[in-house]
């Protein structure tokens, strides 16, 4: 039973980050669409999308923080692995549950402060120069990708202090 | 040893008009006048993280003791400031700073609240600058690739049926060598560092009773910062504060403009201003943008007619001063 | 303990973090963290971590980066680079270490369109390691040739390095591209030169492919026209004046696109497994540019780069002696810091000394001369251990390679670099020639 939960929980989480991922990616591809879309018009009929410089900026910002948690699942961040090369497997498992800490500890950090920042931003009304686009969309992007590195990391900590090997 | 040592941020590089004639000549002044109790390290060019539009947050909330800003990146913040961003209000950059410091002691503590204000200015009024051919009339505008320098420009600028653009100013120059834009609207002095005048060799300049527009900067102070400080250091500080700091700091930007206007003349480059019956008519072309500026104001809930007539009384005031 | 003291102090912490394997991202976030907070106080850090991943992020310039990547994965998953090597291999195969020089060749050649280093490494990378390892290239001249080949992107105009330099010290950002191309080719030239002492002390490292005859050399090259197009259009496009060298990222991505789709016979899978991809390694790469910049805002409250400086500039030595510390320091720096962080720190101090030098140069022409100096010295940087950023991000692309090996590597490229810096100080006329040339 307990299993069960346990893989349906890692489920959930991979399935999460794959979709995130994939939004980003094609967020990713929509700017350059934008992009295009804006030389051709200012090329042939003197009129480029207005504001693509900001669109640009605010999808490249949300596409980033979408792509995190797949990044963290693949374990795609560099490690220097230039003086643990001949460590036991033991002690190489204890040097991965502390990273795996700080990263936890770090990504729910930034989702706290970043939600301050973001009721914050809205208050305010900071936005784009000439779309006026809010700032406070990037931030509720950022939020949710940065919870979700949260609870990867949580995952990740508890199937190994499990004994567990998912990966 | 420093009793108070404050942090100054700002977007602008150490060599910058901004930073070698104006803050850095203010600390040292400040400095000398608590005799060496306050110190003021100046970080330029973004240094301590964020984007120019983040400056006056961090000031706010005291991750720097202070720091000075453009007040256009932050669209939408201060309302009320922006009566001095409409096409033509300025005059020069002393009498049009000093207008907006009253302006905003008056005006704008609420805008301003959160920060000890030191003082609000202005640049002097900036021109236009072409890449490809002169800007004589407002139908030279039609269908030319413009980069506005904010919000309200844009709005002029579409009226003109410019294709506006906004990019950050480090892009600026290479746009323009590569034709992506063909006009860039500025003072001068921001020509000058950016060697706009060796790609952009076409220059408009305006001749009436008023400039053609204008943008406006915040130096300010962390409450905080200004507060812990004992009564003769706040002294020092407001001594050096306020509408005689904005004149100062009009005058840096004035007597810069001219320096700088003339790199273009050594450049071999061409002028055209805008005068007389012309002039008219851009100014009348471009009321709308007053006009809907004051409609959206009313609707915010703003006097928007007395804020108006209360920033060109304020510019009229210092012209006569 | 004083900021200075304090800012070693956490430079050591992070070798530390680093070595018992916490990700490099994570342990620059945590000893720049430790170190803001020392200096500025835990409010400022808050509201730092608050505010910059989204200002960090959405940063136009950078969006480069992972819109080349895509490019890249496009052009490698639809087969479309897979030809490209062919047809080399075809031509230079049977060079020893052919096929690491046409590799840096085509860095040379992206450079050429692209002004980031990071881009540049990461696609070139992800289009040319694979075929190298198939070739049966060693993992260290593969990772070497390509993370010195990437930076190629900001040696080789546009530059996105260079620009911010021209801005910061008001310099004509053109002259600055203009004095770049002799050493950015040099650069070019040096790498291959290095490949070609390597393979010559090391011949295992990059093998001799199949004898070809001169039919087949022309019968593979017809294979490459379309990507060849591809990239005319997008150089053609940037120097014509059809678009920014940031928006030919974008082109460059619709373009490949659709070759993948029409000639490549991609479907939505492979869309889709690119993308991913993609997500993964642009991930990598923004958590460290964040990490990074944490870092750097730790460094320049510490006021290090000041009191550096100031030591220099009492020290009463020779200009040229000044100016080798000066270049030093950027080696020492690029050990943990990246390209755009080290100029912004160093440059507002550094460039006043040195056009208040006397290099025996008019002073507009030291400017320029020093100006491509340290953009060389602050690329090296990228390839350095302990933080070499395009090191990581070619290690990133094949989980067999080690880091160790990776940096082993980059030795003979590094050596080049250490000559061409002395050739341009030495002769600043390699530098300014052009500049007169053709001002
Ligand atoms: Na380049
Ligand atoms: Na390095």
């Amino acid at each position: 039973m307990m299993q069960l939960t346990a893989t349906s929980r890692h489920l959930l989480l991979e399935r999460l980050a794959n979709i995130f991922a994939l939004t980003g990616g094609f967020i990713m591809l929509m700017l350059a669409i934008v992009t295009v879309a804006s030389i051709i018009g200012r090329s042939t009929i003197g009129q480029s999308i207005v504001g693509d410089y900001e669109i640009t900026e605010m999808g490249l910002g949300m596409a980033i923080f979408l792509f995190l948690p797949k990044c963290y699942q693949q374990k795609g961040h560099v490690v220097v692995d230039l003086f643990t090369a001949h460590c036991k497997p033991s002690t190489i498992r204890t040097l991965g549950i502390i990273s795996d800490l700080v990263f936890t500890a770090v990504s729910f950090t930034f989702a706290y402060q970043m939600t301050l920042s973001g009721f914050e931003a809205k208050e305010y009304l900071e936005q784009s120069m000439l779309l006026a686009l809010p700032t406070w969309w990037t931030f509720t992007v950022g939020v949710i990708c940065m919870l979700l590195c949260g609870f990867c990391g949580l995952n990740r900590l508890y199937t190994t202090l499990r004994g567990g090997n998912h990966e | 040893e420093a009793e108070y040592t404050f942090k100054l941020h700002h977007m602008l590089p150490p060599v910058s008009n901004a930073q070698v004639n104006f803050l850095q000549p203010w600390a040292d002044k400040v400095e000398a006048e608590s005799n060496g109790r306050i110190h003021i390290d100046i970080y330029p060019a973004m240094q301590l993280g964020g984007k120019p539009p983040q400056l006056f947050d961090q000031t706010r909330k005291g991750i720097v003791d202070m720091s000075w800003t453009v007040g256009g990146y932050t669209p939408g913040r201060f309302p009320k400031a922006t009566a001095f961003e409409l096409p033509f209000m300025p005059l020069s950059a002393r009498i049009t700073s000093m207008a907006m410091q009253e302006y905003a002691e008056t005006e704008m503590q609420d805008e301003l609240k959160d920060v000890h204000l030191l003082t609000l200015h202005t640049h002097f009024p900036g021109s236009l600058h072409s890449r490809t051919k002169d800007i004589k009339k407002l139908e030279d505008l039609d269908g030319m690739k413009v980069r506005s320098p904010n919000k309200m420009m844009a709005d002029a600028l579409n009226i003109l049926k410019a294709n506006t653009v906004f990019m950050p100013v480090p892009s600026m120059p290479s746009a323009l060598s590569k034709g992506v834009i063909d006009v860039t609207a500025l003072p001068f002095e921001v020509v000058k560092p950016m060697k706009i005048h060796e790609l952009a060799p076409h220059h408009t300049e305006f001749k009436g009773d008023r400039g053609f527009y204008t943008q406006f900067f915040i130096f300010s102070m962390n409450k905080k910062s200004y507060n812990k400080l004992p009564d003769d250091l706040k002294k020092v500080i407001d001594d050096n504060s306020g509408v005689p700091l904005a004149g100062f700091v009009g005058d840096v930007f004035d007597a810069y403009e001219i320096g700088a206007r003339k790199d273009a003349v050594d450049n071999g480059n061409t002028f055209n201003t805008i005068e007389g019956a012309e002039y008219d008519r851009w100014k009348d072309t471009l009321t709308p943008v007053t006009e809907q500026w004051i409609e959206d104001m009313n609707d915010d809930g703003y006097d928007a007619e007395r804020l108006l007539d209360k920033a060109k009384t304020l510019i009229e005031k210092y012209e006569n001063f | 303990m004083s900021n200075i003291e304090l800012a070693f102090l956490m430079m050591a912490a992070l070798m530390v973090l680093m070595s018992i394997r916490i990700p490099i991202a994570l342990a620059m976030l945590v000893c720049g963290g430790v170190g803001y907070v020392m200096i500025g106080g835990m409010p400022a850090l808050l509201n730092y971590l608050g505010t910059a991943p989204v200002s960090k992020f959405s940063s136009y310039d950078l969006s480069v980066v992972p819109l080349f990547l895509l490019m890249g994965e496009l052009a490698t998953r639809s087969g479309i680079t897979a030809e490209l090597f062919r047809t080399c291999n075809t031509w230079i195969g049977r060079q020893r270490g052919g096929i690491a020089m046409a590799a840096i060749a085509g860095c040379a050649a992206f450079g050429a369109i692209c002004g980031s280093s990071l881009a540049t490494a990461s696609t070139m990378g992800k289009v040319a390691l694979p075929e190298m390892k198939r070739l049966k290239y060693s993992g260290s001249l593969a990772a070497g040739a390509l993370a010195a080949g990437g930076t190629l992107g900001i040696l080789i105009p546009p530059s996105m390095v260079l620009i911010i330099f021209a801005v910061l010290t008001e310099q004509n950002i053109s002259k600055m591209f203009i004095a770049a191309f002799v050493p950015g080719f040099l650069a070019a030239g040096g790498y291959i030169l290095a490949i070609a002492i390597y393979v010559r002390i090391f011949p295992e490292s990059g093998p001799r492919g199949e004898k070809t005859t001169f039919a087949q050399k022309l019968k593979s090259t017809k294979d490459v026209w379309h990507i060849t197009i591809i990239f005319l259009i997008v150089l053609g496009g940037i120097y014509l004046g059809f678009f920014t060298p940031t928006e030919a990222a974008s082109v460059g991505v619709i373009l490949t696109a659709i070759l993948a789709l029409t000639h490549g016979k991609m479907r939505l899978d492979g869309l889709l497994v690119c993308l991913m991809k993609t997500a993964v390694s642009s991930a990598m790469i923004f958590f460290i540019v964040l990490g990074a910049d944490l870092f750097s805002v730790f460094i320049a409250l510490s006021r290090l780069p000041d009191v550096g400086v100031e030591l220099i500039t009492n020290s009463g030595l020779s200009p040229y002696t000044i100016l080798t510390l000066m270049l030093l320091t950027y080696l020492v720096m690029g050990c943990f810091l990246d390209s755009l962080a080290m100029i912004l720190l160093t440059i507002p101090i550094y460039f006043p000394i040195i056009v208040a030098m006397d290099f025996g140069i008019p002073v507009a022409d030291a400017g320029i001369w020093f100006g491509i100096l340290a953009l060389i010295v602050v690329e090296v940087g990228l390839i350095t251990p302990p933080v070499g950023m395009n090191v990581f991000i070619i290690k990133s692309f094949d989980d067999t390679l080690k880091l160790k090996e990776c940096f082993k590597g980059v030795v003979p490229f590094l050596i080049s670099d250490f000559v061409r810096v002395a050739l341009l100080v030495l002769f600043p006329g390699i530098t300014l020639g052009l500049v007169h040339l053709i001002s």
